[in-house]
């Protein structure tokens, strides 16, 4: 290696002192300078044509899928915030539905027992009535009865009592009588 | 004799015969109304024939009584029904109770004690 760089020196040096130039006295040979700029430029000629479109687009694909999930994660969040304002709403709509169906179900209850009440009061003084009715009823059927025996019993004793104490005089003065009111 | 004659004017000269004593209208009459084949109407004709005679001041009553009837009772019930000539056939019922029942063709006078307590009955509801 050592004897490289010498023979290396060696020959610059013997090329510096034949063409003593500015790029020979500083060291550049510029027809290898051409040769490495023309590499260059096809290095990079190549890289722009064949490796930076392909690690661009990869960037640029990374860098749509990082924006993307990071939409897809806004919405998502948007869409839990919206979900849960739902779930919030729906829960405060049902607490409402619920509790205008207990108010709907204890006044409904409410109108059926008093509704209940008004048919039993109306049952009770139908049946009430029909009692007083029926007692009525028996009561005049009663008085009739009475009355009817009472004029039986009446009339079975004045024959008895006519039959026995009735005299030929007393007889006369009915007949009398009987014959006066006749005559008027 | 055909069938033509009415009730009222057989009864009205049955009447006026009877009247003047002459028993053999009745017989008169019984052959007419067979002959007229209107012997379903005897039992009328003998009524009307009454009430013909009552026109004429000839009552035939008929009183029924519990007892036996007196002459005074006989006296007050002629002059009740203030006759020229009066009939009465009298029928004693115990039945009756009491008091008197008087039938004349066209009137009835009902006094008995039984004929009262029936109307008390009469009186049940």
């Amino acid at each position: 290696m050592n004897s490289f760089f010498t023979q290396f020196a060696a020959t610059e040096a013997h090329n510096a002192a034949e063409k003593p130039d500015i790029f020979t006295s500083l060291g550049i040979d510029w027809k290898l300078l051409v040769l490495q700029i023309v590499a260059f430029l096809i290095l990079v000629w190549l890289l722009n044509r064949y490796v930076y479109p392909v690690f661009l687009r990869i960037v640029d694909e990374r860098q749509s899928k990082i924006d993307e999930s990071l939409k897809a994660a806004r919405a998502a969040e948007k869409s839990a915030e919206s979900a849960q304002d739902k779930i919030d709403e729906q829960l405060d709509q049902a607490r409402l539905q619920a509790k205008d169906i207990v108010t709907t179900a204890k006044d409904e209850a409410s109108a059926m027992l008093s509704k209940a009440d008004e048919k039993s009061k109306a049952n009770a003084e139908h049946m009430l009535e029909t009692a007083r009715d029926e007692i009525g009823k028996e009561v005049i059927a009663a008085k009739k009865a009475l009355h009817n025996e009472t004029i039986e019993l009446v009339a079975q004793a004045t024959e008895k009592v006519i039959g026995k104490t009735h005299t030929a005089k007393a007889d006369a003065s009915v007949i009398s009588d009987a014959l006066k009111k006749a005559e008027k | 004799m055909t069938g033509g004659l009415s009730r009222t004017k057989l009864a009205s000269y049955a009447a006026d015969r009877l009247i003047a004593g002459d028993q053999k209208v009745i017989e008169e009459l019984a052959a007419y109304l067979m002959t007229a084949r209107r012997t379903k109407e005897l039992d009328l004709v003998v009524r009307s024939i009454y009430e013909a005679l009552e026109k004429r001041g000839v009552v035939i009553a008929e009183v029924v009584t519990a007892e036996k009837m007196s002459d005074d009772l006989r006296s007050q019930i002629a002059k009740l029904l203030g006759a020229k000539q009066l009939e009465l056939r009298e029928h004693v019922d115990q039945n009756v109770l009491g008091g008197v029942k008087l039938s004349t063709p066209t009137k009835i006078l009902d006094a008995t004690l039984s004929h009262r307590l029936m109307q008390l009955r009469e009186r049940k509801i």
